[in-house]
């Protein structure tokens, strides 16, 4: 099958936005969509209206939830280092989508994963612009280095501490707060215009490990993550490099030694100010 | 602080739910999974079915949030297109051809399919059944047999007896024509949460 028109494919977008092309057609309906936005636009709008055809003020039906609640937690588990978020309920209910290949490929774990990264990005737009100071990134310099000189362990690690609080105040550093699923700060890095970047965890700002795990920092840049630094079991500051065009960090708890792709959730997650921001707030 | 659930826009609830707050998609649940479940009930005649198709959308949606994308549509528009698409599949399976022809049977007896009587009885829905109504009855016809009866336009090409070029023309033209006139009074994106 193949060689249909664009007249042709245009015909058959009505039927096709309501299901009701032939399986051959529906698959050159959707090659052809992938390269015309026109045709994109016009399967979306019939797709409304579709939508109001089928609007019914039912309520939904409190028993099918439950079900559906029910199926998320006996779900497949990972580790359960699973970061808390929001309430209290979800803490204990380790993500089945996170735990590898039983239910969804390791290829489509990665892609969900910087879908996500993606997706908290675009997060952090709505709320910078629209709602909320989920990540106002601004950290006042002269408050870090008055923090990070107070860490219980300083002199443990004198000179890491010390690069961490100059380079708070280097021009030209950017901060990036870093903060758990429930918002609560987790870590402050601060990254060099050379790429350079100190990593400072808060006081008990990352969940506990288990006794075999590490926590291992990734940059987001491109779509793609990409691992910049084991951490440790317990870590002061980590120091690292960004690759170019890093849109975001974000902190995951691995199996010692650490992965090449990790398919867990972050347990900490801090977009980039600016960057972000003017890279996708047009759209 | 993030907004409440219950204020949060559909958009700001499917991020959310890719941060895993279970919250988001109880909340989403509570918007959509209504209609999401009269649709799939009424495409598959068979509520235990709607129920796992309901389920299956969700659980979708929980697993694949990235699937969305504001820019192509709304959040009800995406989960009835997946119910849609979900329900159309299983009657379309053989072991549902049993099913699908019970289902016509009880239509049939019921006074088949009438899209003006199952709009959504609100405000917006007034201008939906005008634009339904507004519709040629043959272009209505060939909706309403494609979408609620989940029939390919080459079956309704079959069942009205018409050529297969002029069905789909009246599906597209059809749909098309509601969509001005529903911006005609006013609506451009009304069902938008």
């Amino acid at each position: 099958m193949g060689g249909l028109s664009h007249n042709e494919i245009e015909e058959l977008l009505g039927a096709f936005a309501l299901d009701a092309v032939e399986v051959d057609e529906t698959a050159e309906v959707e090659r052809h969509l992938e390269t015309c936005p026109r045709c994109r636009d016009e399967v979306m709008n019939h797709r409304e209206v579709a939508a109001l055809l089928a609007y019914q003020g039912a309520d939904a039906p409190t028993g099918l939830w439950n079900r559906i609640a029910q199926s998320l937690e006996e779900a497949p588990s990972a580790p359960a280092l699973v970061l808390p978020i929001g309430s209290a309920a979800s803490t204990s209910r380790p993500r089945s989508h996170w735990s590898g290949t039983t239910r969804r490929s390791a290829r489509a774990e990665r892609a969900g994963w910087v879908g996500r990264a993606a997706m908290a990005v675009a997060a952090v737009i709505a709320l910078v612009v629209g709602v909320a100071s989920l990540v106002t990134v601004v950290v006042h310099q002269q408050h870090e280095i008055t923090r990070i000189q107070a860490l219980p362990n300083a002199d443990l690690a004198t000179n890491q501490v010390a690069l961490a609080a100059r380079a708070a105040t280097t021009p030209g550093a950017r901060s990036i707060r870093l903060v758990k699923s429930d918002k609560a700060p987790a870590a402050t890095a601060v990254v060099l215009p050379d790429g350079t970047g100190y990593l400072v965890p808060e006081a008990d700002g990352l969940p506990a490990l288990t006794n075999s795990q590490t926590y291992q920092l990734w940059a987001i840049a491109d779509g793609n993550k990409i691992s910049i630094g084991l951490l440790g079991d317990r870590p002061l500051v980590g120091i690292f490099r960004v690759p170019a065009h890093t849109a975001a960090l974000a902190v995951t708890a691995e199996q010692q030694p650490g992965v090449t792709s990790s398919v867990r959730p972050p347990v900490a997650f801090g977009v980039i100010d600016g960057a972000v921001v003017t890279t996708t707030s047009t759209a | 602080m993030l907004p409440p659930v219950r204020d949060a826009s559909d958009p700001a609830l499917v991020l959310a739910i890719g941060r895993w707050h279970q919250d988001a998609l109880a909340e989403a649940y509570r918007r959509h999974a209504g209609a999401v479940l009269a649709l799939a009930r009424r495409v598959l005649g068979d509520q235990a079915v709607a129920e796992e198709v309901v389920q299956e959308v969700f659980l979708r949606l929980w697993n694949t949030p990235e699937k969305f994308d504001p820019a192509r549509g709304t959040l009800r528009s995406f989960l009835l297109a997946q119910t849609h698409g979900r329900s159309v599949d299983m009657l379309r399976s053989d072991s549902s051809r049993r099913r699908r022809e019970e289902r016509d049977a009880h239509q049939a007896a019921n006074g088949g399919y009438d899209v003006e009587h199952e709009v959504w009885d609100l405000a917006v829905a007034e201008h939906v059944k005008e634009a339904v109504a507004d519709l040629p009855s043959d272009e209505r016809r060939a909706i309403e047999l494609a979408y609620f009866g989940g029939h390919s336009y080459r079956e309704v090409a079959s069942l009205l007896q018409a050529p297969e070029g002029t069905v789909k023309s009246r599906i597209r033209t059809g749909l098309r024509r509601m969509r001005t006139s529903l911006a005609a009074a006013g609506m451009g994106e009304p069902w938008a949460v």
